[in-house]
């Protein structure tokens, strides 16, 4: 499967550097708020539409063990490590654009 | 201690609903159960928790929706009630703020949910005032111009019947379209956001 040019959404690109451990749902919320040091709180809904179409896509699956019996546990898959990498590299981009512009003036 | 309180809120109104359990749970009165009208609250302490309302996309007892309201709950979101398609959520005050979903696509799609309950209402009522102005007709084809028949009685019927039935069906189009106005403008202003950011 292809990695359009398009940008993760913030919920997705939480989620898949949250997943590089196994992590249940709830796990997943306070990683985001903690990494993004209070400012990103992933809503259920909003958390469950997530993995739900990541599932689908094939960036992360369902982890196997026996702390995924009780909550269920998901990790990434090689395929969403590497649309991890590609938006890292995107990121990169953006950040370098907006230095050489902005640079200084603000 | 219970307490059964009758309110009627109609579909564009969940946000105001919502506001008011959550006003009502401000006062230690925590929502435990709820239909229609009657909702059924319990003493507790006071601002114990945030409720929430959402439309799910099936009926609770769906496989997906048992799926994703098992979810809610390990994340320490708590099924209190449901009614139809509608499910009244709520979490723990002390485990911060609580909103179902927090980017714009999931909250423009949880308003077009909504809007499309009242669309297929519509519809229904649509069809069903076609139905009665082709039943009118059918009867009395001198209302489209057809041969007027000695001995039958048109306007009586036409006052008792067919005009008061159409005015009922649509005040109640008017009304359904009406009430879902907040609703519409939430989606459009989420929408317009949209264009600018996630």
């Amino acid at each position: 499967m292809g990695y359009e040019n398009g940008a993760l959404t913030e919920a997705v690109y939480y989620i898949l550097l949250s997943l590089l451990e196994p992590l249940h749902g709830y796990g997943i919320m306070q990683n985001a708020e903690r990494l993004s040091g209070g400012r990103v709180r992933l809503a259920a809904g909003t958390l469950y539409g997530a993995l739900t179409a990541l599932l689908e896509r094939g960036w992360i699956c369902a982890a196997q063990g026996e702390a995924s019996l009780r909550k269920k546990e998901y990790v990434i898959t090689e395929q969403g490590r590497q649309a991890l990498r590609e938006e890292l590299a995107r990121l990169r981009e953006l950040v370098r654009s907006g230095e050489t512009v902005m640079g200084g003036r603000i | 201690m219970r307490h059964v309180v009758y309110k009627c809120f109609t579909i564009g109104a969940y946000e105001k609903e919502e506001k008011w359990l959550n006003e009502m749970s401000a006062r230690g009165l925590h929502l435990i159960a709820a239909s229609a009208i009657r909702y059924e609250f319990e003493e507790g302490v006071r601002g114990e928790y945030v409720y929430r309302l959402e439309l799910l996309e099936h009926l609770p007892s769906h496989p997906e929706s048992a799926a994703y309201l098992r979810f809610l709950e390990e994340t320490g979101v708590e099924q209190v009630a449901s009614y139809l398609r509608w499910v009244y959520l709520r979490r723990k005050a002390g485990e911060g703020e609580f909103e179902i979903y927090s980017d714009l696509d999931s909250k423009i799609a949880h308003c077009k949910r909504v809007v499309a309950i009242a669309t297929g209402v519509s519809v229904l009522l649509c069809i069903t005032i076609a139905t009665q102005l082709i039943a009118a007709v059918l009867q009395y084809p001198e209302l489209i111009g057809g041969p007027v028949k000695a001995g039958k009685m048109l306007l009586p019927y036409l006052f008792s019947v067919t005009i008061p039935a159409l005015a009922v069906l649509a005040a109640t189009l008017v009304f359904v379209q009406v009430i879902i106005i907040p609703v519409r403008r939430a989606s459009k202003r989420l929408a317009a956001q949209k264009k600018i950011m996630e």
